[in-house]
């Protein structure tokens, strides 16, 4: 069974989803329930933290490209913070670093959301 | 003919997604056990899974109960992973190049996997058979 579990915190008003483990078809059905959950309660602003996520396939990446048409159309955004090279290198072959902020730390995340 | 040199590994799974983490550690072991460089292997293992997770969710329309097989063979300089399947085939032609600004605009969250598989193999190859099989063939070199 691959391992995944995704968890849900605040900070000023910015949501932040640490995941964790393998974000697989399997597994990317939990992120998907965490971003509606949060659209349905009208929080636009996501950081999404890759500390300790460990592998990604294209169903992983279908969740963010799924629903940050509907944060940005609201103000709001998914940014990408603090992934390893092996899951950033997926993102970058499909070319999802033009399209996203993908930045280095949490912080630097958080902040772009007040530039 | 088989080469004197080839070694193969076999694994049949239902096509549940719960057994992807199972087909990753399969083609981990294996080509672990063949000494494939770490990070083919990463890329290997990653368009098996695309490769897996199209089947289970087109091929057998998220039905659990599919059978897909998987033939790992390593022969001289090159890896290659064969998979069937007894789902509904498709036409590899018809498959887009994924365009990612229209996809997000869409609110996609698919159609990126056989993009991602011809990126990070060297060949790949799609047959359907009249007897009702579907064959995936991903081949890398190794060496």
């Amino acid at each position: 069974m691959a391992e995944f579990n995704a968890v849900l915190r605040e900070k000023d008003n910015i949501n932040i989803i640490d995941v964790k483990g393998f974000l697989d078809a399997h597994t990317a059905p939990d992120l998907e329930n965490i971003l509606t959950g949060l659209i349905n309660e009208s929080k636009f602003r996501v950081v999404v933290n890759f500390k300790e996520l460990d592998y990604i396939s294209s169903a992983g990446l279908g969740v963010f490209m799924a629903y940050i048409e509907q944060m940005r159309e609201n103000n709001g955004d998914i940014k990408l913070a603090e992934m390893k090279t092996q899951v950033y290198n997926i993102f970058d072959l499909l070319g999802f670093p033009i399209l996203y902020d993908i930045l280095q730390t949490e912080t630097e995340a958080l902040n772009k959301f007040n530039q | 003919m088989k080469e004197a040199n080839e070694i193969s590994y076999h694994l049949t799974v239902k096509s549940s997604t719960e057994n992807l983490a199972i087909v990753r550690d399969f083609i981990r072991k294996a080509a672990d056990e063949t000494g494939v460089n770490t990070e083919v292997v990463h890329k290997i293992i990653l368009a098996v899974d695309e490769a897996s997770s199209n089947i289970m969710r087109h091929a057998y329309k998220n039905n659990p109960e599919g059978e897909i097989s998987y033939s790992f063979i390593v022969s001289g300089s090159e890896c290659t992973v064969i998979i069937t399947d007894q789902g509904v085939g498709f036409n590899p032609a018809a498959v887009r190049k994924p365009d990612l600004p229209v996809y997000i605009k869409e609110g996609k969250r698919g159609g990126l996997g056989m993009h991602l598989m011809k990126i990070l193999m060297d060949n790949v190859q799609y047959e359907s058979t009249e007897s009702g099989f579907n064959k995936l063939v991903l081949t890398k070199k190794i060496a």
